[in-house]
């Protein structure tokens, strides 16, 4: 699916952030859920995973648990719990946006009191067609769900399943959230704007050659002049990919290279020499200089 | 006595660097180690399995916290190389990350040892 301003890793998401996110493989699906929930249950928050209603609860658990050890830990503990969309609604039986509203809310203040710092729900769409619901109800429920975030005691990721829901819907889904998660966690995606060549994800060895020809293709478009390249959407850089980084850049004929980056990937790149390139410029936080 | 918990042990090849990336990450947080520490954690124990892909395909990786300490222990099962030659660039940045890397060379395999100090307050804990 397209990449652009409002994409994120899964790893990068926090607590007051409301994302999509897709699949349409039986293995894939369970990458971006477990993702989220070993790095919610890191940082000490409650996490509820609401899966497919096909798929048995043990399923969910060993697919989760299998991502991270402290998932697993999580689990026996109470901090991870797996519920249906109809256990969520209970007694209802017919959806409500405005009920759903309020008993998410009362969930996130449940989790507050128990002492975690803040809730992560995580919900394969497939629910709504498990609820009869139709397309225009579940566009509303997602537009109505903003005032949830707003006090970033609460996150969530609405997955979607593209071999269950039309095309235009799950692009009108990408687009409607405020974040749209990359596929896959240890994906490598680029974009270019007319500021310069953004990455996003994992540069790795896996990704390495995806890396490369994204850097080649924008320091080429940018010619004899100044190219950026926006690293600060990584949420990994190898030493390797960094290396690469600065060969292709000597080897490049531009004038300036702008790294935007974070302060652990300059402080790399500054490991690797950045300090005697005239031709590179680092751009990082300035509080982390 | 100082106590040892692990946090992670699992074997690897290429396909789970994704994962276990982000099961180290979760261990740097779950350890309280700050948060750039904890990036840089991750960036040095991926070197140290990136290193074991290239020359073995995979091994073991074992993370777990003791004495003050969250430590990275990869094993490979590839040829042993001789002493002098693991200074990549990977390996060169782990090692200037790290508070403390040791090689150890089997006749079947290396393992690397990377450790980085939990602040004092929070190793307390």
């Amino acid at each position: 699916m397209r990449v652009d301003a409002h994409t994120l890793a899964v790893e990068q998401l926090e607590l007051g952030q409301h994302a999509f996110a897709y699949y349409d493989d039986d293995e894939v699906r369970w990458e971006v859920a477990a993702a989220f929930t070993g790095r919610g249950c890191a940082l000490g928050h409650k996490v509820i995973i609401v899966p497919d209603p096909a798929v048995s609860r043990q399923e969910a658990w060993q697919r989760i648990t299998a991502w991270s050890g402290v998932a697993e830990q999580a689990l026996t503990a109470g901090q991870v719990t797996c519920a249906s969309m109809r256990e969520i609604i209970y007694p209802d039986t017919r959806f409500s946006a405005a009920r759903q509203l309020v008993r998410l809310r009362e969930a996130t203040e449940g989790a507050r009191r128990e002492g975690y710092a803040g809730l992560r729900l995580f919900i394969d769409m497939r629910w709504v067609h498990d609820l009869g619901l139709g397309t225009e109800q579940m566009l509303a429920w997602e537009a109505s769900a903003d005032e949830l975030f707003a006090t970033a005691q609460f996150g969530a990721v609405c997955s979607y399943d593209r071999r269950a829901f039309e095309p235009e819907v799950v692009e009108a889904m990408r687009t409607g959230h405020p974040v749209a998660l990359l596929g896959r966690p240890g994906d490598l995606r680029a974009y270019r704007s007319d500021e310069g060549c953004h990455l996003i994800g994992d540069a790795d060895i896996a990704t390495r050659p995806s890396f490369r020809a994204a850097l080649s293709a924008a320091l080429d478009a940018a010619a004899t002049g100044s190219a950026l390249i926006d690293l600060s959407r990584l949420c990994f850089l190898s030493a390797g990919c960094a290396a690469d980084l600065l060969r292709l850049g000597a080897a490049s004929g531009c004038q300036q290279v702008v790294v935007r980056c974070s302060a652990v990937q300059a402080r790399m790149l500054r490991r690797l020499g950045v300090g005697s390139l005239s031709w590179l410029v680092l751009e990082y936080p300035a509080d982390a200089r | 006595m100082t106590s040892t918990r692990t946090l992670l042990d699992r074997t690897f090849g290429l396909p789970d660097l994704p994962a276990l990336r982000a099961a180290l990450g979760d261990c740097a947080i779950a350890s309280e180690l700050p948060r750039q520490r904890g990036e840089e954690f991750v960036l040095a124990a991926y070197e140290l399995l990136a290193h074991a892909i290239e020359h073995g395909g995979g091994g073991q990786v074992r993370v777990h916290r003791a004495g003050g300490q969250l430590r990275c222990q990869v094993r490979d099962c590839g040829p042993a190389l001789p002493a002098g030659t693991m200074n990549g660039c990977g390996l060169g940045v782990a090692r200037a990350l790290a508070d403390q890397l040791d090689i150890t060379r089997h006749c079947d395999g290396t393992t690397t040892t990377m450790a980085m100090n939990i602040p004092v307050a929070q190793a307390r804990r």
